[in-house]
């Protein structure tokens, strides 16, 4: 599993890349369609159609972010370079991601707390997660050369992953002891079965746009080096 | 083998006393920074909370310096070379040179601390809860230290200000010290047993990635 | 026998150096010349582990070269001083002994380090000492580390004659016991029977 060289993922994600469009742009259209008619049978103001983009993005960017570590251990101890590579890649996403719930979160946070920011559990770990993700992809440009970047940026990606639980046991612990009666909750109703529906929908939506934008990066990554390694060896 | 690793302990511990006179210089210049944070807050009356968490975030800050320095005049490329090649296994020279750091900045922090105290308002009946703490937690504060530094010193890093973007990881031990620090009763308790387990964690993992990064950076 | 082959380097995207290919059998001593800037002290790193090459091999005794077999049987000493200048001479020796896990008696040591260092002060802090005093600390490890094979990068820089004698009879009496010499220098050496490996 391990020998799959770069060139050949490159190969196969551009090979299923256009069944990915399609299948996104018809869950995107599907998951707005829901959206607008779950808008429909609330009245709890437009926010809260945010969390539709909310919460997928933060699911995806834990998802990006546990893959990223996973793919950086399989680097390290195999030295698979198709792993380093797919963690190169999947940065840049997992940052976009964490923003924008960072974003969103607090412009819903503004509209029914009145409020940008609270220093609580959930939104501090948030924050120190796009912040590993910022470290990641500095560490990624900071060397001369990118193997050593990746082995680098690697070791980063493997300290987060064990302190990214920690951060949020102890942020919980920490917020439980100090404001335990300002620990808020989303209004409105419990999930319904079909608030659930639009959710999951939404979720696989990004879920594709983020697979078909790893698979650009990747090959954009993969055909600058081939174009470096040919230049370097005929100098 | 164990001969040698015991003359190797010793001079560890001769080096480290020779390079406390920096560890001393850090700590005169936490002094300074505690007299002006408490000038400028004369006029004000202030929870003990935000004293602790002043001297702590100092601490993080000079255990960082003090590990990065070590780092950089001991992995020096030259002497990382013989490391590699000898016998023992780069973890274990990792391992000691982070110990003989954590001894280095307890001891005189013990010997600082009361002065401290004093200058920043707080509580001499909190210079043993204090200090305990601070055993505690500044063996994994620098243990995560070592693995910034080994990814920061390397000569191939064109931006050094990689060990300022790691240290939201080091947020887990500066929440758990501020709410241990409400424990007036000062009695064992879960979170002595986070600190244990976050401090065997971090000895599993560090030396490993530390000596890893080093290898593949530094030469 | 330590078989080099194909062996190209680059740093970043600057090639260093292409198809390098040679043989070093045992009791034999290769020297590489080049300019400056050709890559001699990089395909020194190369050899013992320290880098990766962009492209081919490098084999010990038929077997490429790991981490594992670079610490058993290579012994490399580099242009820089690694000493510890905070540490007296005598602590700095029994440092580096103790890291390369010397187990020789105290009477052959005493003997190695009065035939290097004479009537020099051990007590002397280790910036106190002058270049060619310094570098004598690494031949302490020749004289003393028990390894098949050296790796030296230009050991004679720097060093008056009577040094570069003392050198050279270690060089020759590690020949005769079937060692396998790499040297990177710019002088010619008064070895008999060695062979010169040119980089371009």
């Amino acid at each position: 599993m391990f020998a799959i060289t770069p060139n050949t993922l490159s190969t196969f994600l551009n090979s299923i890349s256009k069944y990915i469009v399609l299948l996104m742009i018809l869950l995107l259209g599907f998951s707005a369609i829901l959206i607008i008619l779950l808008e429909n049978d609330y009245y709890q103001g437009v926010s809260f159609k945010i969390l539709f983009i909310h919460v997928p993005a933060a699911w995806l960017s834990l998802l990006i972010f546990s893959t990223m570590g996973i793919s950086s251990i399989i680097g390290l101890v195999f030295k698979s370079p198709t792993s380093f590579t797919i963690s190169r890649a999947i940065s840049p996403i997992g940052l976009i991601m964490s923003i924008i719930v960072l974003v969103t979160g607090s412009i819903w946070g503004n509209l029914t707390w009145g409020t940008y920011w609270v220093w609580d559990a959930r939104l501090t770990s948030m924050l120190i997660l796009s912040f590993i993700y910022l470290g990641h992809i500095l560490l990624l440009y900071s060397f001369d050369h990118f193997q050593k970047a990746d082995f680098a940026a690697s070791i980063l990606a493997i300290i987060g992953l064990v302190n990214l639980p920690i951060v949020k046991f102890s942020v919980d612990w920490w917020t439980t002891l100090h404001q335990g009666s300002t620990v808020f909750r989303v209004g409105g109703p419990s999930i319904t079965s079909d608030y659930l529906i639009t959710l999951l929908v939404s979720f696989f939506a990004l879920f594709l746009l983020c697979i078909y934008w790893f698979s650009n990066i990747f090959y954009i990554i993969i055909e600058n080096r081939k174009i470096e390694r040919s230049k370097l060896l005929n100098q | 083998m164990i001969k040698n690793f015991l003359k190797l302990v010793k001079n560890e511990f001769t080096l480290m006393l020779r390079g406390s006179v920096f560890t001393i210089v850090l700590y005169s210049l936490l002094l300074i920074a505690a007299s002006i944070f408490s000038l400028a807050l004369r006029h004000v009356s202030f929870d003990i909370e935000i004293a602790i968490a002043f001297l702590w975030v100092i601490i993080f800050f000079i255990s960082l310096i003090k590990v990065e320095k070590v780092y950089a005049t001991d992995f020096s490329e030259s002497k990382l070379q013989q490391y590699i090649l000898s016998p023992f296994a780069l973890e274990i020279v990792v391992f000691l040179k982070n110990i003989m750091i954590y001894f280095n900045l307890l001891f005189l922090f013990i010997i600082f601390s009361p002065i401290i105290l004093i200058i920043l308002g707080i509580q001499l009946s909190y210079l043993l809860p204090i200090n305990i703490l601070l055993a505690l937690s500044l063996l994994s504060i620098i243990f995560i230290s070592s693995m910034t530094a080994s990814i920061t010193i390397s000569k191939n890093n064109k931006l050094s200000i990689t060990s300022v973007l790691t240290l939201p990881l080091f947020i887990p031990i500066l929440i758990v010290s501020m709410a241990l620090t409400d424990v007036v009763d000062f009695q064992l308790n879960k979170m002595y047993l986070f600190f244990v387990a976050y401090f065997l964690l971090n000895l599993a993992f560090s030396p490993l990635l530390t000596s890893f990064a080093l290898k593949k950076l530094s030469v | 026998m330590i078989e080099i082959k194909n062996l190209s380097f680059a740093r970043g995207n600057n090639l260093i150096f292409q198809n390098v290919s040679f043989v070093v059998k045992p009791n034999e001593l290769v020297v590489l010349k080049g300019a400056n800037g050709q890559g001699k002290t990089t395909l020194l790193s190369n050899i013992v582990n320290f880098l990766e090459p962009l492209e081919g091999e490098i084999l010990y005794h038929g077997k490429s070269v790991d981490g594992h077999t670079a610490s058993q049987c290579f012994l490399y000493i580099g242009e820089n001083n690694f000493a510890y200048d905070n540490l007296s001479l005598n602590e700095n020796i029994k440092y580096w002994l103790a890291i390369h896990n010397v187990n020789f008696s105290q009477e052959i040591r005493d003997k190695s380090i009065n035939f290097l260092f004479g009537e020099l002060n051990l007590k002397l802090r280790f910036y106190q000492l002058s270049y060619g005093q310094k570098k004598k600390l690494q031949l302490l490890l020749l004289m003393l580390v028990n390894k098949p094979v050296w790796v030296l990068d230009d050991p004679f820089n720097g060093l008056d004659q009577d040094t570069i004698n003392k050198i050279t009879s270690l060089l020759s009496r590690k020949l005769e016991d079937d060692g396998i010499i790499l040297i990177s220098s710019h002088k010619d050496i008064s070895i008999p029977n060695h062979s010169i490996y040119e980089l371009k």
